[in-house]
């Protein structure tokens, strides 16, 4: 994004809905085709006024108004850079800018009407409204229906009489997931799109799905701050034996750190890192494709942010036009580079205030024309043990295959957390911890994977206490007594480990 | 350009039989339709399409205005609305004006995009049959919204005119305008052979419609 006063007044574009290309997903996005990025809320909160009504009882013992609220909590709790902050107000006619543009103080409504602009709802129960410039909201209305019954109930739809009876809340988070920026997900043509809310007629679907969720935090994120906010805690990118990859993730509630770097001439305000280690001298292109913000990208070298050498950044592909980042840049064999995407961040003036950088899910891709070197090849395989249980036990693997090997253990197919070293301990062997092992070694050129070594865990022998003759002093020792005996033996067993 | 609804909707149901198909053909839709009951308890009819429409036409977007408006009712609303003009080249059903444009809700004038979520987008040049209904006083004046807009395409290969879903999807037979967009047509499955229905079959199948001659009050 090159530099702008107002993001609200970035440059206009047609829009389009494009589909998720991805298999198994059917959410759609508005895209501003220009720039090909999504339109969406800035980071931050969106007022609703419910304007509903709070005094009719519903089926499940809820207003109007608390039904609609319910609704928008619930994408609040699912999404990250964005919440609805709901206003509860008596059940009224819309404002003068009733869905429309209103320059002046756009209000975001949720009203009963019985036509939209004089004109009929057609065969819609309800109907959503926005008003968009550039890449960005700027207001949103949600008109329902008034010609239906509507009630709140979960399950199928219900009908009385053989009228219809609509269920609020499932229409209510429809027409919200509208408001934050999705379409249809059976709109474009997607083959066998997932469930989903977001479907072009009501249904028996009442909650929100998965494909629902993916869509809402393409836009805005999953709660909580990513795990690769920090320098320290950059993601690494392994190549496995391919010359390209493609990593995702997200840069919502995302930090500046003193010292991050400004890059593609921008302060940024929400960075995410990774680090590469090149395999060989050759050149390598980085880019943000496919990400649903407008990025700023850099490479740098140095094991500190006090200490970073920039190689190279970009802000724009096509300045202020295609607003995701690209770079090439010729590598150095073995050197670690650190990767930073970042938001644009339109405060110029203003480089401390970092809130406003841009944010949504990042896709960063990679792409090297060099010699990728050795594939690892396993030289010694783990092997089966068998142990008591709270004893110690262990296994490693060698491999040979050009630096740096990355390794993972596996426990039954599953990641153990932490164990990414050539040996595996484990000190404190229980049930829990009989299974198959396995070890993955990747480096850029290729991955292997390790035989499977079992672990069996044999029960410890049962502490025998002597029956007593029972009565007076000499009767039988408490259960609690029984414990410390085994705590005891527990406890030497660790010593000695 | 006009970029309109996500309208959540819902439509007269009770699906009828085509007078023609085969019971194999007529079997697979079934099937699919019971699938489709799982998210989808409204099922658009052809038959009720057919006889809800004011008019149907066989047309090409001639050209695309957009237009700053006032809620007649209430002076201080004001709204884009987009007027498509349309080249008609065939009248299916009904007594079309002349000339005949639509008139709907959302738009773009200058750098101000006004969007009812949802509603079919027409581009210039795009041949499409059209399901009109209470043009000017609906806020998307098609039947059923997006289900009342099937775009023609040209099959290279073949030169045939073949009749889409609003979402790009073939359509096979009539009968599948009572699936949801996101369902997968039958008949490829059952016939090989099958091909999506030209722009003339789609007419002609409109015109043996049981519902033909209904027509539907003004709203």
């Amino acid at each position: 994004m090159t530099r702008s006063n107002s993001s609200w007044l970035r440059v206009a574009a047609a829009l389009l809905v494009l589909g998720a290309t991805a298999t198994g997903l059917g959410f759609t996005l508005m895209i501003n085709d220009t720039t090909q990025l999504p339109i969406k809320w800035p980071a931050g909160a969106v007022k609703l006024r419910i304007k509903l009504g709070d005094t009719k009882v519903l089926g499940d013992g809820r207003t109007y108004n608390a039904v609609a609220q319910s609704a928008a909590t619930t994408w609040n709790a699912v999404i990250g850079s964005l919440q609805f902050e709901t206003e509860l107000l008596p059940a009224g006619p819309a404002a003068q800018q009733l869905g429309g543009p209103s320059p002046q103080s756009p209000q975001n409504e949720l009203v009963f009407a019985a036509d939209v602009f004089g004109r009929s709802f057609g065969d819609a129960l309800a109907v959503t409204t926005s008003a968009v410039r550039g890449n960005e909201r700027g207001e949103a209305d949600v008109i329902f229906n008034s010609a239906y019954q509507w009630d709140s109930y979960l399950g199928p739809t219900r009908f009385t009489d053989q009228q219809l009876v609509v269920d609020l809340r499932r229409v209510a988070l429809h027409e919200l997931g509208h408001v934050l920026g999705l379409g249809h997900s059976d709109a474009a043509g997607q083959v066998n799109p997932p469930a989903s809310i977001m479907t072009t007629r009501a249904g028996d679907l009442y909650i929100l799905t998965d494909d629902d969720i993916a869509g809402a935090r393409c836009l805005y994120g999953p709660p909580g701050v990513p795990a690769n906010d920090n320098f320290a805690n950059a993601f690494p990118l392994i190549m496995a034996g391919n010359r390209t990859l493609s990593t995702s993730h997200f840069n919502t509630n995302a930090t500046k750190e003193a010292g991050d770097p400004r890059q593609g001439d921008n302060p940024g305000g929400r960075s995410v890192w990774w680090r590469w280690i090149a395999p060989s001298a050759g050149t390598v292109t980085i880019d943000t494709k496919g990400s649903y913000f407008d990025t700023t990208l850099g490479v740098y070298t140095g094991a500190t942010l006090a200490s970073l050498v920039k190689v190279a950044d970009n802000d724009d592909i096509d300045p202020g036009v295609r607003q995701n980042s690209s770079l090439t840049f010729t590598t150095i064999a073995g050197t670690e580079y650190r990767i930073d995407v970042d938001g644009f961040n339109p405060i110029e003036e203003l480089a401390s205030i970092t809130s406003g950088a841009d944010n949504a899910a990042v896709t960063l891709n990679l792409k090297f024309e060099g010699d990728l070197g050795t594939a690892p090849t396993i030289t010694s395989q783990p092997v089966n043990a068998t142990v008591t249980d709270g004893s110690s036990s262990s296994f490693s693997v060698t491999v040979s295959g050009s630096a740096p090997l990355n390794y993972q253990w596996y426990q039954d197919g599953t990641a153990i957390a932490g164990a990414t070293g050539s040996n595996l301990s484990i000190p404190f062997a229980s049930k829990f911890q009989a299974g198959t092992y396995t070890v993955t070694v990747t480096n850029a050129a290729g991955i292997v994977t390790s035989n499977g070594a079992v672990l069996t865990v044999n029960p410890a022998p049962v502490v025998t206490v002597p029956q007593s003759g029972g009565g007076g002093g000499g009767g039988a020792p408490s259960l609690w007594f029984c414990l410390l005996l085994v705590v005891l033996g527990v406890g030497r067993r660790l010593r000695n480990y | 350009m006009v970029q309109t609804t996500g309208l959540l909707s819902m439509h007269s149901f009770g699906m009828k039989t085509s007078p023609r198909p085969s019971w194999l053909a007529f079997a697979a839709l079934l099937t699919l339709a019971s699938l489709a009951r799982a998210t989808t308890i409204l099922v658009p009819d052809f038959d009720g399409m057919v006889g809800k429409s004011d008019c149907i036409v066989r047309a090409v977007v001639k050209t695309i205005t957009a237009e700053w408006r006032v809620n007649p009712a209430n002076p201080g609303q004001r709204y884009i609305a987009t007027l498509v003009e349309l080249d008609v080249k065939e009248v299916i059903k009904g007594t079309p004006p002349s000339p005949l444009v639509l008139d709907l809700v959302g738009g773009r004038i200058g750098d101000m995009t006004f969007t009812v979520e949802g509603a079919p987008t027409f581009t210039v040049g795009q041949e499409s049959i059209f399901f009109v209904k209470g043009n000017g006083r609906r806020i998307v004046p098609l039947v059923g919204l997006s289900h009342g807009h099937y775009p023609v395409h040209r099959d290279k290969p073949t030169g045939r005119d073949e009749v889409r879903r609003n979402n790009g999807k073939p359509l096979y037979d009539e009968h599948e305008v009572t699936l949801p967009e996101s369902a997968a047509s039958a008949a490829p499955a059952t016939n090989l052979q099958a091909r999506p229905l030209t722009a003339a079959e789609f007419a002609d199948r409109i015109r043996k419609s049981r519902s033909f001659s209904q027509h539907d009050p003004l709203e």
